[in-house]
């Protein structure tokens, strides 16, 4: 049965940046509807990182890859609470380095740090960011020593993480991870926002003084007329919806994301096990553009950072306690592109490395080698298919100082600048607090809005622009 | 999906998965049903314009060889198909090379996640 719904505000997408729009907005006492694509599932409705993961939570199952040489496979939620539901958590305010290079040539106003401040501390409250009290875990010691050996600048990142109390030193921390369905949701529904999950919305239009939302529920219309609509479905679905609806200017051309290529270490004692939890420690010693830290290290991820290397016979059975699996990531130009396909719900992304970033890649892997053997690594397993094992840093040679393009396995998870804002009109699809340019009323307001890679995670960055824009939207700025 | 393309990509699962087994703790499995249903599974969420390249060459791939063993890939004994999975993964053509490391991705990550594989369950 076809549906409509009239409101104030219709925030389409439920992902950190809607997330804290529809928190922020229905407070202040505005009439929210939110609607979201995916399924609302509970944080823990599957144990993260898993296949169960993938088949609840993914969008196309994890298997929309941005297509380029090499093709970089890309992680999107597809459920309440967006991205959110699906990381590891780890949040960095945005670097001022970075906020200068937004402020110009992108001319993007009020982006002091001053002005970012008290949105950064509003949302590290909400999530209860922290460091780990339990101290870092057995990877991100590794990380932690190797770095210490080189004398590279190294640093522990905090998380959206409430933990217990600690029991005894020593002691396995335990906690709850938080998320957008930990934190913002429930804040948003209890102040009058009505969520309706399994909505996806298909176009905009404008009809008069308001804006109308064209949704479909289970094959069925769903309308919704909304003086105001926040888009805020991520870097991807967000450039695909504003292209649908004919509003093309500087959309969807700068995708930008940060590629990483995995390496996975053996070492002579156990820094694995059944309770493995993500390492929170960074290597920033190279950054811009270079950036390293832990990755997820579950028996199935190791498998897979392996398989390249399955001639080198590693015998996983024996050794995965003793392995852990971490990445080299840099920040990549804004080089993608976002399309819309005939007769596909998923729209293609294209993204392109150029020469000079297959170098810092190679760089970066060189780097990460160098700090794991530093570290106490006995053998590594880079993720270039074909390579042998490196057992010293001697075999460090073999790596190629441009990485080749046919054996690369790269992987992102961070995806930003879809829409990109600021007051430069040939540069920016919106302006400096989120509205599409010519379109009075209509917001972008997740990571598309990012002017390009911040060079950390970027969900801090996200939630504290999100929350500047919406409060820019009532005027309580 | 036709018949066909599903018993190929199902007989495709099974040659990777075992070979991939011996490095999972416990004892080999006898079928890798999961495995094929998790691979299939994940191709039907693919977009359109991506599924339909890898299916047309997993049919090309099910009928390759076919004058020289006489049988349909997936009509053939576990030590041939073994063979062929092997020429394409070392194939001097890229989209073969890729299409067996596309399913061997698949296929890994299902085969190891196998309830009481002795991995670790990563936290939150």
């Amino acid at each position: 049965m076809a549906e409509f719904v009239r409101c104030q505000v219709a925030v389409v997408g439920s992902g950190p940046g809607g997330a804290i729009t529809a928190a922020t907005l229905s407070a202040r006492g505005f009439d929210v509807v939110m609607i979201e694509e995916g399924p609302y599932l509970k944080l823990d409705s599957c144990p993260p990182f898993s296949i169960e993961e993938m088949r609840q939570k993914y969008r196309c199952g994890g298997l929309n890859p941005a297509l380029g040489a090499p093709n970089v496979p890309l992680v999107e939620a597809r459920c309440v609470g967006g991205g959110s539901e699906i990381n590891a958590g780890l949040y960095h305010r945005t670097p001022a380095d970075i906020l200068q290079l937004w402020r110009d040539p992108f001319k993007v106003q009020h982006l002091e740090e001053t002005d970012l401040l008290p949105h950064f501390e509003a949302c590290e409250s909400a999530l209860s960011v922290q460091l780990n009290p339990g101290g870092p875990t057995a990877p991100s010691l590794k990380m932690k020593i190797g770095a210490e050996r080189l004398g590279w600048k190294t640093m522990e990142v905090p998380r959206w993480y409430k933990y217990a109390q600690i029991e005894a030193p020593g002691t396995r921390m335990t906690g709850r991870r938080q998320s957008m369905t930990e934190t913002f949701i429930p804040s948003a529904q209890s102040a009058g926002c009505r969520l309706v999950p399994g909505v996806r919305a298909e176009k905009l239009t404008r009809a008069r003084a308001h804006w109308r939302v064209h949704a479909v529920r289970q094959a069925e219309p769903f309308t919704i007329d909304a003086d105001a609509v926040f888009v805020c479905c991520g870097a991807i679905e967000t450039p695909a919806l504003l292209r649908r609806s004919g509003i093309k200017k500087n959309v969807g051309n700068a995708l930008a994301l940060s590629p990483m290529i995995k390496v996975a270490a053996v070492f002579e004692d156990d820094v694995n096990g059944e309770y493995a939890d993500i390492g929170a420690q960074q290597v920033k010693e190279f950054s811009p553009p270079i950036s390293m830290g832990c990755s997820i290290s579950s028996l199935p991820y190791l498998a897979l950072a392996t398989m390249d290397h399955l001639d080198g016979g590693i015998d996983l059975k024996r050794l995965w306690r003793r392995m852990s699996i971490y990445y080299a990531a840099i920040a990549g130009p804004n080089a993608g592109v976002v399309r819309n396909v005939p007769l596909s719900r998923a729209p293609l992304i294209r993204y392109s490395l150029r020469a000079e970033d297959m170098r810092d890649l190679a760089t970066a892997v060189i780097y990460l080698c160098r700090l794991l053997f530093a570290a106490g690594a006995t053998e590594l397993y880079p993720g270039i298919a074909g390579t042998a094992v490196l057992r010293s840093e001697a075999d460090l040679t073999r790596i190629p100082s441009e990485l080749p393009r046919d054996r690369t396995n790269l992987t992102t998870v961070h995806l930003f600048s879809s829409c990109p804002m600021g007051q430069a009109l040939d540069l920016t699809a919106v302006d400096s607090f989120g509205q599409v340019h010519g379109y009075k009323n209509l917001f972008v307001n997740d990571a598309s809005l990012l002017c390009t890679a911040p060079g950390v995670n970027p969900q801090g960055s996200i939630l504290a622009l999100a929350r500047r824009n919406a409060l820019h939207f009532t005027k309580d700025l | 999906m036709l018949p066909y393309l599903s018993k190929t990509i199902s007989a495709l699962c099974d040659a990777i998965a075992v070979t991939q087994d011996h490095r999972a703790a416990g004892a080999p499995a006898t079928s890798y049903d999961d495995v094929a249903e998790f691979v299939l599974e994940q191709l039907r969420k693919m977009p359109p314009f991506l599924s339909w390249p890898v299916l047309l060459a997993t049919s090309a791939f099910g009928m390759s060889r076919l004058l020289l063993e006489g049988s349909l890939f997936y009509k053939r004994p576990w030590q041939r198909r073994y063979v062929q999975v092997e020429i394409w993964r070392h194939s001097r053509f890229g989209p073969c090379r890729g299409l067996i490391r596309f399913y061997s991705s698949l296929a890994v990550l299902a085969l190891y996640s196998r309830r009481g594989t002795g991995g670790a369950a990563a936290s939150r």
